[in-house]
């Protein structure tokens, strides 16, 4: 071979020979690139790997054969602007000084985004993978397609951040926010939230029909027999589960709510008064529960269980049966859990009042029940249970917290006001400097933009350095309040 | 503005270092806070001793030091100084710097080193200012000095001097033979099998050069094993190939130096092991120097097979004489500063002097006239596409044979995605596509949604890294 040798000659003939070794199959280098290098050079091997090293340097690498589509993005949600990217990702993102994604802050920024129909800027979303996973579904179509990524393109479906949903669109919509329609259907139409549901069922994987079917935990009725009776066969054990439990909630021959049957068993009926007789009622607990474990076993055996059907098994009115489980901590508390679960706020404050005892532990149980209610009814009792623990000097940030992430909002603006005055806020004022961040993180999630100027007021009484994020966090929402015509 | 929280985040050696110095930033702990007006901040912060801690900043490149004895670098006292200075809610006095202060700045060899030397000094060049009192060379030059006051210690002095120099031409050419031998056995028994035991096949060759004192080639080959396993496994034997022959052509290069181009000449010594001191850089009359404003457009640290941390940071001149240059610091790994004072974005007007070489890279910072400033835009791009950095690169190349890490700067370039690899391609040439960094495999991912993108990337062979880039929809910044 004379001449020059191009670069792909030098790939095709000398690259394999210098992998299988020179020793194995020995090459006449000089021959092969002809004149390159003097026949009888000691070094033409040695020569030849430099010659090939340097023109493989200057090849281009090989494209690929082709490349994947580009996906389009949605364009219902802003992104944040230029100039809040980085104070967002400082205090959300991965990097030192972030907060936790399950804070109450990351909570609260998240739904601000929400409100004002914005999403962090897509180039911003490697660096908040934790805040994006943990609130996906309020961020934006973008946001749970990118969190969507790695999923096989059959487990992946398009979202769409429709600003008003309707029967026809529902189901376009992000998981969450059609649980929230469901819910919200049901209480107006239990069918047609029924139908709708029937209609999209078998398109919808295992977690998004489970979160469909407690959906319809409210207004069950024999109406819905069929549909739960057809969920016996279902895939997912944990929709097959509830299915059950609603069809054993259920009215007539086929129904039997054991839940109801078994606390009936235990509630124990007697009487008072001397002149009127009035109705007494007693919880007998397991032998098995003993101290404090009575909580549980009460939370866990009145949890399929609605106060209206307990009254009826009893043959009374609710206010009667409350007023009847008074005297009785348990059962008075197991009335007060199920009034909250039922959402009628005349009710729960009865059933409230009516404890022997204000109990801390049960603010969280509480408030926990009250999660599926419709947002006013939401708001009130929640409003109640935090008004009750500031008088009695109880309000713990704890509770504040787990009121936060049941409102998914902020407090009316009187409470907020009488939070800030109370006793309990300057001893909060005094906790321990390490503290102060988790003392103060759920206030500032739960003050509205009104009450905003008020608590900076308050908080300017603690050192800035102790409470850096919450501080950032209201300027990060002020911010966004100029921008964003939605809030 | 000099400093900001994101700068000093990048600086926290962890986060407990920030949540620490977030508890000294009351004025109450500190009873002394003052600056000079000129970049320098110092303070005593109280601890637990009866004695306050020493701080002091320096605002132009985020130097810094401290008298605690804490193992974290910058400790909490100095990212406080930093982040109270940042802030600019707490008054810092304005003062003349103590005598431990203007100790500090006399010993230390940061960029602002040079104009502090050049006001304590009596005038005189800017380079012979710029030599760092405090430093080994400087010690030895003042030794020197001593020496030079007689005459005949100074001739054997030198004498000295050159028999090491020999010695070491002498060792390191025996060295190179072993290494000509060591890369024919590896031929011999084929890169396909070299590839399969790099480690071991290195490792004896390793110490040999160490012992030749041909210790940036050592260094070179000590990190082939693991540069070669980065790569995915079909691009090793080709990386192989590409690597050996690189070792054979500096071999060759420094047997026949004084054939070549003394810019190239000094280029080879240095890729074998021969060093220039900052001092004698800085006094080279002769060596390329370039004045502007620069921008920091990437920054780069990593751990070396010798326990240095490698910390790179790539400059950028725009508009007319638009070059790039690299300062390079080397740090122990146990110090634990994983970044350097300079961030992507900053900006600020020196004056550089390059090493030589064909193709001038590497540099330092001979005199900083204006502190570094923190910028969001992008620094002005040459009007050029990837398929034009492409063909600049293989201009280095040509000159710089065994040319390293490469700046590419582009206009117009697209992202593009196969499978989980990404791709940084010009639509204008289907046949370019240079793979991007498997690390930025997720960081990147955003860019293949945003349509053209212009940016800076480093290539290093085989893939590059992207360090910002601007699209329609922002700008990225490499997290």
């Amino acid at each position: 071979m004379g001449g020059r040798m191009s670069a792909h000659e030098l790939k095709t003939l000398v690259v394999p020979a210098l992998l299988a070794g020179t020793a194995r199959q020995p090459i006449d280098f000089a021959r092969l690139l002809g004149g390159a290098i003097s026949s009888g050079d000691p070094k033409s091997s040695l020569k030849a790997l430099v010659l090939t090293g340097q023109a493989l340097r200057f090849e281009r690498p090989a494209p690929p054969s082709e490349y994947a589509a580009v996906l389009a993005r949605n364009a219902t949600r802003a992104n944040v602007p230029e100039a809040l990217r980085p104070m967002l990702v400082r205090l959300f993102g991965e990097g030192k000084s972030g907060v936790s994604p399950e804070d109450n802050l990351a909570l609260g920024m998240a739904l601000a985004l929400e409100r004002g129909r914005l999403q962090p800027h897509p180039f911003d979303f490697p660096r908040m993978d934790g805040f994006l996973r943990a609130h996906a579904e309020r961020l934006g179509p973008d946001v749970c397609a990118w969190m969507d990524r790695g999923k096989a393109s059959e487990e992946k479906r398009g979202y769409f951040d429709i600003e008003v949903l309707d029967d026809g669109n529902w189901h376009e919509a992000m998981p969450a926010r059609r649980q929230r329609y469901i819910e919200d259907r049901r209480r107006q139409d239990a069918d047609a939230a029924r139908a709708l549901v029937e209609a999209v069922w078998s398109n919808e994987g295992a977690d998004l029909r489970l979160r469909l079917l407690q959906a319809l935990r409210s207004g069950l009725s024999s109406a819905d027999r069929a549909f739960l009776e057809g969920l016996a066969k279902d895939r997912a054990p944990r929709v097959r589960e509830l299915a059950e439990r609603y069809l054993s909630r259920l009215p007539g021959p086929a129904g039997q709510n054991t839940a109801l049957k078994s606390v009936m068993e235990r509630i124990v009926r007697g009487q008072t008064g001397l002149l009127r007789k009035l109705p007494t009622l007693k919880l007998e607990l397991p032998a098995t529960v003993k101290g404090d474990d009575w909580r549980d076993w009460v939370a866990r055996s009145f949890e399929d269980v609605e106060l209206e059907e307990l009254a009826n098994a009893q043959g009374l009115q609710s206010a009667e049966m409350i007023a009847a489980a008074a005297p009785d901590r348990c059962l008075s508390t197991a009335m007060t859990i199920m009034a909250f679960r039922q959402g009628n706020p005349v009710v729960a404050r009865q059933a409230y009042e009516a404890m022997p005892e204000a109990l801390l532990w049960l603010e969280w149980q509480l408030l926990q029940s009250i999660e599926s209610l419709e947002p006013k009814a939401r708001q009130e009792l929640a409003e109640f249970v935090v008004r009750k623990a500031l008088a009695a000097g109880t309000l713990t940030p704890v509770a504040l917290a787990q009121v936060h992430r049941t409102l998914n909002g902020p407090l009316s603006d009187g409470l907020m006001e009488e939070i800030l005055r109370a006793p309990v806020w300057s001893k909060w004022s005094a906790a321990p400097e390490g503290h102060h961040l988790a003392v103060f993180a759920p206030v500032a999630a739960l003050c509205s933009s009104a009450k905003r100027p008020a608590l900076r007021r308050a908080l300017a009484e603690i050192d800035p350095a102790h409470i850096r994020p919450v501080l950032q966090f209201h300027d990060i929402l002020d911010s966004l309040e100029k921008v964003s015509p939605h809030e | 503005m000099v400093m900001n929280l994101a700068k000093i985040e990048a600086l926290a050696p962890d986060q407990a270092a920030l949540v620490a110095a977030r508890k000294l930033l009351k004025p109450a702990a500190w009873p002394t806070l003052a600056c000079d007006g000129a970049g320098l901040i110092w303070g005593e912060a109280q601890g637990s001793g009866a004695t306050p801690y020493r701080v002091v900043v320096a605002e132009a490149d985020a130097g810094y030091k401290c008298t605690c004895p804490s193992r974290k670098f910058p400790c909490k006292h100095s990212l406080a100084l930093m982040w109270m200075r940042a802030e600019g809610k707490v008054a810092f006095a304005p003062g003349s710097p103590p005598q431990w202060v203007n100790d500090w700045r006399s010993r230390r060899r940061g960029p602002s080193q040079g104009a502090a030397a050049k006001d304590a000094a009596p005038k005189g060049s800017v380079a012979k200012g710029s030599i760092a009192k405090g430093s080994i060379a400087a010690a030895i030059s003042g030794g020197e000095e001593a020496v030079a006051s007689n005459p005949k210690a100074e001739a054997r002095a030198a004498a000295q001097r050159e028999r090491n120099r020999q010695d070491r031409e002498a060792a390191i050419l025996a060295g190179l033979d072993e290494l000509d031998l060591w890369l024919s056995d590896q031929l011999d028994r084929g890169i396909a099998a070299f590839v399969a035991n790099a480690a071991g096949a290195c490792r004896a060759m390793v110490q040999r050069l160490v012992d030749a004192k041909a210790s940036a080639l050592a260094t070179r080959l000590d990190s082939l094993p693991s540069r070669l396993f980065s790569l995915g496994e079909a691009a090793r034997p080709k990386a192989a190939v590409v690597e050996l022959g690189l070792f054979h052509l500096l071999a060759e290069a420094y047997r026949r130096q004084d054939a070549l181009d003394p810019a190239l000449r000094e280029d080879v010594r240095q890729m074998i092991g021969w060093t220039q001191t900052r001092e004698a850089l800085l006094a080279d009359p002769n060596a390329m120097r370039a004045a502007g404003r620069w921008h920091v457009i990437a920054t780069r640290n990593e751990v070396q097979p010798d326990k240095l941390r490698r910390m790179e940071t790539w400059l950028w001149r725009e508009g007319e004489g638009a070059r790039c240059a690299l300062l390079l610091d080397f740090v122990p790994v146990s110090v634990s500063a994983s970044s350097m004072g300079f961030m992507v974005g900053e900006t600020f007007e020196a004056e550089l002097v390059f090493h030589a070489s064909p193709v001038p890279l590497r540099a330092l910072i001979a005199t900083q006239t204006s502190p570094s400033g923190t910028g969001e835009a992008m620094p002005m791009l040459p009007e050029a596409g990837l398929a034009a950095a492409w063909q600049a690169y293989e201009q280095a190349l040509g000159a710089r044979p065994w040319l390293g890490d490469w700046p590419f700067l582009f206009k117009g370039a697209r992202v593009r995605r196969n499978g989980e690899a990404l791709f940084l391609t010009d639509p204008a040439e289907a046949n370019l596509a240079l793979p991007i960094s498997p690390d930025q495999a997720v960081s990147a991912l955003p860019l293949a949604q945003a349509g053209p993108v212009d940016g800076v990337g480093i290539w290093d062979g085989w893939r590059i890294r992207i360090t910002q880039a601007k699209a329609e929809l922002g700008r990225w910044v490499d997290a």
